[in-house]
């Protein structure tokens, strides 16, 4: 029988808290791309620029995300 | 008799560091799409800088005296793959909408007694005044073809969202 690390257990915590923060990041994303689309589709194109920013800093936010998983990644090495 | 199968005592397993393994794969893997999303939406800059870089021609399209009230005439425009609708209407106002409807880019046609354009795919319908989509399925009206008269000639000028 293999006994519970409360170390891996507290990293694991983390890793799911991380992953659900960039998956909501991500369903915004999605959603601005939509926004775009109809946008591109209806020939306006006065929305391109304001989602593409705010599509960036969600993927900027995710980045941030991403090193500190490898920070948790390296702690536990 | 413990409840554990044997197969788990032989082979135990440890669900949280699979949990942690699998979780932060999937981690790594939403930030890649994250980042291909952003691609995506600079997709949509890059055609808006073209077309400001690129803009619409003047064509001729027809003289005034060839199109009578309630009545219609095909054209192509921007390039020769787009077809367009000039009517015009009962006021004697001339308007202009791309051909495909917004739905599946089905062509529409002109009701002239019902001031409409039609989509014979899917039942949708266009108020020929403005554009905008009167029933069916078209998520947004018909982009509008700007005109322009001059010396009795109708003139073709560029195209906006409606």
């Amino acid at each position: 029988m293999i006994r519970k690390s409360p170390e891996l257990e507290r990293r694991t915590q983390s890793v799911s808290a991380l992953m659900a923060l960039v998956l909501v990041l991500f369903l915004i994303q999605l959603w601005l791309i939509t926004v775009a689309l109809e946008d591109f589709l209806a020939a306006r194109g006065g929305l391109a620029v304001p989602t593409f920013v705010a599509s960036g800093v969600c993927f900027l936010l995710n980045l941030r995300l991403l090193k500190y998983l490898f920070d948790i990644d390296r702690s536990g090495k | 008799m413990s409840d554990i199968p044997k197969w788990k005592e032989d082979f135990p397993i440890e669900w949280d560091a699979d949990n942690y393994v699998t979780r932060r794969e999937f981690t790594k893997f939403l930030v890649m799409i994250s980042g291909a999303t952003v691609a995506g939406n600079g997709f949509f800059v890059l055609q808006r800088l073209r077309k400001q870089r690129e803009p619409y021609s003047k064509v001729r399209i027809a003289a005034v005296a060839d199109v009578g009230a309630g009545g219609v005439q095909l054209f192509r425009y921007p390039t020769e793959n787009d077809p367009a609708l000039l009517i015009r209407l009962s006021d004697g106002r001339f308007v202009a909408y791309t051909q495909r409807c917004t739905h599946l880019s089905c062509p529409v046609q002109f009701v002239a007694g019902q001031n409409r354009l039609e989509c014979p795919c899917h039942n949708g319908a266009f108020d020929a005044a403005t554009g905008e989509v009167l029933e069916g399925p078209p998520p947004r009206g018909l982009p509008r073809i700007t005109l322009a008269v001059e010396d009795g000639s109708i003139f073709a000028t560029g195209v906006q969202g409606s």
